[in-house]
């Protein structure tokens, strides 16, 4: 609806003025996300209608914004980076070729480039680089009226006045104030008698995920970010949801076997970049799954034998099923910090394996009954129909407990390694339990039959 | 971590303080998260000792944290006065969900909350499920667009302490809301001046009906605090970020559920033997599926019997048909739940593109399939077979039951979608399971067409 409205001023339009008036009231994400799809033309009438205030903002929100920037010339990039938030230009200024990026920062005011620095020091995916340094403090010991001023005169500046925050003179936090409660407190009195003391806070080292599950936990609108005690920035939650919601979708991506996050209007050549590699990958993995098979060509030598190809599906299919729910309980469960020490882990690993045992036991038996059920049905008297039951049920029985385990084992084992966990993709680990399982599966039909043939 | 530091503090204080006093000053200097958290280990005399040491406001706070069945189960342990009062001092969409879980004992509780608390609560629990009615709160401030700033600054410093959401202000003329203010905005302005003149005028705002996701996604996507909810043009509630962040990670954690498992991933602290009743079911429905496969290859077993090298490749193909169906499945399940697919014509842009996609993978794939299966058979194969037909198969047999179950992928959660089927039924496991059926069939009958083999 909107995307169809912008593209119709866009063409329609020929005024810039009246384009101006009739786009402002969009909001800059709408236009963000309507700049891919423009020609050069269109997006360069974007760019003389707005101000730089209101491009930044746009900017801000897209993706491969240092595409679009190269068609501005570096006074413009320059003057637009300077209105964005400092995490956002930071972003953007990496985006760009070196070359672009460092003749864009000499044009910088020196005020800019300092703030930028600060930021630009801690690594990607620490709390330091997400942070925002556009804040509101005061000294300890001055008055609440004192403080209403700060406020007001800083204000359109500061990317929230709604949590401000007192420091000593090392630049310590000491506490954080609610607006609400400096608005009905009535002067003389000194911020610290209102501020609260018992605040989170996240340190500019901490992981980023680690910030935003505080910030998600604790219902923090403003999060302070410190370094050896100094307020250094803050976390918004806007920003937190934002990298809260690019986790997720990651982990939902690499689960289903996706390199990327893959959104339903992507292009075709876009999609399949994203699909084919994992596709491959697994391909090869599983010729070791038909070399393991191959070790077996023996037992389907034997005529009477082949009968067991038949239940390698179900048997494989199960126990794939099994190991890919607890991994993802299981890589939920890291996501959310709740396997960060060894008495939580084990009794998680514990109750899959108890799950695993359980669900094994009960499909076991209602393999066996329903095997045999299927094999007088065929009318095969070829062989042992008894003897056959138990193999397939046993190696059910055995297969689904070691899935289950190895699914839950092997993210957790990555996680210890520092590994992100969900490398470990359900077809990943499907392929990995096809493995155990058909080793499981015709050891026991060698033992069981064969050995006895 | 911090969190399991005060985690383990907290279990400690409640254990050994002994005076109601002292633990409640103690407890004071935690966040109520991080006592909800430590509830559900505390025995029932640590948590009387809890209900002893805080105040109704306290209490509330911390059940708000608490998952609604938990909070519904230890409120049922507090007498139904203490009860009631925990329940009128909680946020009213909090209070809702809990006394929506007390089932019979609520009206109990109903009846004993003041009359404007019973009015509020009965209003929202009015809404369905899932729109944003059900999950707004009514703690926000709304002013006057025709009153002065100063007017606006006085009422604002008299209703600040009774409202959750200060900034932005909301603002309404004759019952209808025409603008938002940023506090920002009111604390510079200088009387004389009216609100309409320092108020947006153009904001964003969501329906009583519309679906939550709806509203959440508006608020990730422009960067709102609090979103105001709207009847007829009237201002009836807000949903602010937290809330939609809660909204949005659900949603994608439900996502991968349906993907992913049998039954539920949110398990957590539900028992292994609930867990277990929701999970068999399924898993006995996929074992019958799997001996209905057993039975279409039993159709093929002599042609196995005849070239036994078929029987090396099945698991590769099958797992290969199954990755792209879960693939498929993926993006499809996400823009269903997304509300991409709301329309006939974007359904059937998205079908084409998978089918697309589906071609062009399963035929790079199927070239790749042939050329391991060519390497691995000249290392491993023995000379009565001809190996080029063999791999000619399996290529053939990728590429058309990738393509099929790349379509199923797509396909079958549309349609489950459309007729309202439980989504666990169309979940990944269950597609899986099916796409074998199809590519073992795929793949015996070109080896019956192309080997010659007939029974």
């Amino acid at each position: 609806m909107k995307k169809t409205y912008i593209l119709n001023q866009l063409e329609k339009t020929k005024d810039l003025n009246t384009l101006r008036v009739n786009l402002t009231k969009l909001h800059p994400y709408d236009i963000a996300k309507v700049f891919p799809i423009l020609n050069e033309e269109k997006r360069k009438k974007i760019y003389a209608i707005f101000d730089d205030e209101k491009l930044a903002d746009i900017f801000s929100y897209l993706e491969d914004s240092s595409i679009y920037l190269q068609e501005l010339n570096r006074e413009k990039i320059a003057d637009i980076i300077e209105e964005m938030e400092p995490d956002d230009a930071v972003d953007t200024l990496g985006e760009m070729p070196q070359s672009t990026s460092e003749a864009v920062y000499e044009l910088l005011e020196k005020e800019t480039q300092e703030e930028l620095a600060v930021l630009t020091q801690y690594e990607e995916d620490t709390a330091g680089a997400l942070m925002n340094t556009n804040y509101i403090f005061f000294p300890s010991g001055i008055d609440v009226k004192a403080a209403m001023k700060t406020i007001v005169k800083e204000a359109p500046e500061a990317e929230t006045i709604n949590t401000s925050f007192v420091v000593d003179e090392g630049g310590h936090l000491l506490g954080t104030i609610d607006l609400k409660k400096l608005i009905v407190t009535k002067s003389p009195c000194d911020v610290d008698v209102i501020m609260n003391t018992n605040f989170q806070w996240a340190n500019v080292d901490q992981d980023i995920e680690e910030a935003v599950k505080i910030i998600k936990d604790y219902d923090i609108f403003e999060l302070p970010v410190l370094e050896n005690g100094v307020l250094k920035g803050i976390i918004t939650m806007d920003d937190a949801t934002d990298a809260l919601i690019e986790v997720a979708e990651e982990d939902y991506a690499k689960f289903a076997g996706l390199t990327e996050e893959e959104e339903i209007n992507e292009s075709v050549s876009k999609s399949i970049k994203k699909r084919l590699p994992w596709l491959s990958i697994l391909l090869i993995l599983d010729i070791f799954v038909t070399i393991i098979i191959s070790q077996f060509e023996y037992l389907f030598t034997i005529d009477s034998m082949t009968i067991l190809v038949i239940f390698q599906p179900m048997i494989l299919g199960l126990a794939g099923n099994c190991g890919t729910q607890s991994l993802a309980v299981t890589i939920r469960k890291i996501s959310n910090y709740e396997l960060d020490k060894s008495k939580p882990i084990f009794a998680h690993i514990g109750r899959e394996l108890s799950l695993g045992l359980i669900t094994g036991l009960v499909l076991g038996l209602a393999s066996f009954v329903l095997t045999i059920i299927l094999l007088l049905l065929m009318k095969n008297n070829e062989q042992n129909i008894f003897a056959l039951a138990i193999v397939v049920s046993v190696a059910l029985f055995v297969s689904v407990t070691v899935a289950n385990t190895v699914g839950a084992l092997t993210p957790v084992l990555l996680y210890k390694c520092g590994v992100d966990p969900a490398v470990a993709s359900g077809p990943f680990i499907t392929t990995i339990n096809d493995i155990f399982s058909i080793t499981i599966y015709f050891t026991l039909a060698t033992l069981l039959i064969y050995n006895f043939l | 971590m911090q969190e399991l530091k005060n985690y383990e503090q907290i279990l400690d204080l409640v254990k050994n303080e002994s005076s109601v006093f002292n633990l409640s000053q103690s407890l004071k200097q935690y966040h109520p998260y991080d006592i909800a958290k430590a509830f559900l280990d505390f025995s029932k005399t640590e948590r009387d000792k809890i209900y002893q040491a805080l105040s109704h406001e306290d209490l509330a706070d911390i059940f708000e944290y608490l998952d609604e069945v938990d909070a519904a189960n230890f409120l049922k342990e507090l007498d139904i006065e203490h009860g009631t009062s925990v329940l009128s001092e909680m946020e009213v969409d909090d209070a809702v969900d809990i006394i929506n879980e007390l089932e019979e004992d609520a009206s109990s509780y109903l009846e004993n909350l003041e009359l404007e608390d019973q009015k509020e609560i009965s209003y929202l629990s009015a809404y369905e499920e899932d729109t944003a009615g059900s999950i707004m709160t009514t703690n926000y401030l709304e002013v006057d667009a025709d009153w002065d700033v100063k007017e606006a600054m006085k009422y604002l410093i008299a209703e600040a302490n009774e409202a959750e959401i200060v900034d932005p202000l909301f603002v309404s003329r004759n019952n209808q809301m025409v603008g938002v203010l940023d506090l920002k905005k009111l604390i510079i302005a200088r009387t004389p001046k009216k609100i309409s003149e320092i108020m947006e005028e153009n904001f964003s705002f969501v329906n009583t009906n519309d679906s939550i996701i709806d509203a959440s996604m508006k608020i990730s996507n422009y960067d709102i605090y609090a979103l105001p909810v709207l009847e007829n043009q009237k201002l009836v509630g807000i949903i602010t970020m937290d809330d939609a962040l809660d909204v949005i990670k659900d949603e994608v954690d439900d996502d991968l559920e349906k993907m992913a498992s049998i039954g539920e991933i949110k398990e957590g602290r539900t028992t292994l033997f609930k867990t277990l009743a929701a999970r068999i079911p399924w898993l006995i429905l996929l074992l019958i599926l799997g001996l209905l496969t057993a039975n279409v290859i039993g159709a093929y077993e002599d042609v196995i019997k005849q070239v036994t090298t078929l029987a090396l490749f099945q698991t590769l193909i099958l797992d290969m048909a199954g990755n792209v169906g879960t693939q498929s499945l993926a993006v499809t399940i996400r823009g269903l739940s997304r509300k991409n697919l709301d329309s006939k014509s974007k359904t059937r842009k998205h079908l084409l593109k998978e089918l697309r996609i589906s071609i062009i993978n399963s035929f790079l794939l199927g070239i790749l399939a042939f050329i391991v299966s060519y390497i691995f058979l000249l290392v491993n194969g023995d000379e009565t077979i001809n190996i080029v037909m063999i791999c000619l198969i399996i290529g053939l047999a990728i590429f058309i039951s990738l393509i099929l179950s790349g379509l199923f992928g797509t396909l079958v959660p549309i349609i489950f979608d459309k007729l309202k089927i439980d989504p666990a039924v169309a979940s990944g496991p269950f597609i899986t399971t099916l796409n074998d059926l199809i590519s073992v069939t795929v793949y015996f009958s070109l080896a019956i067409i192309l080997l010659g083999l007939y029974k």
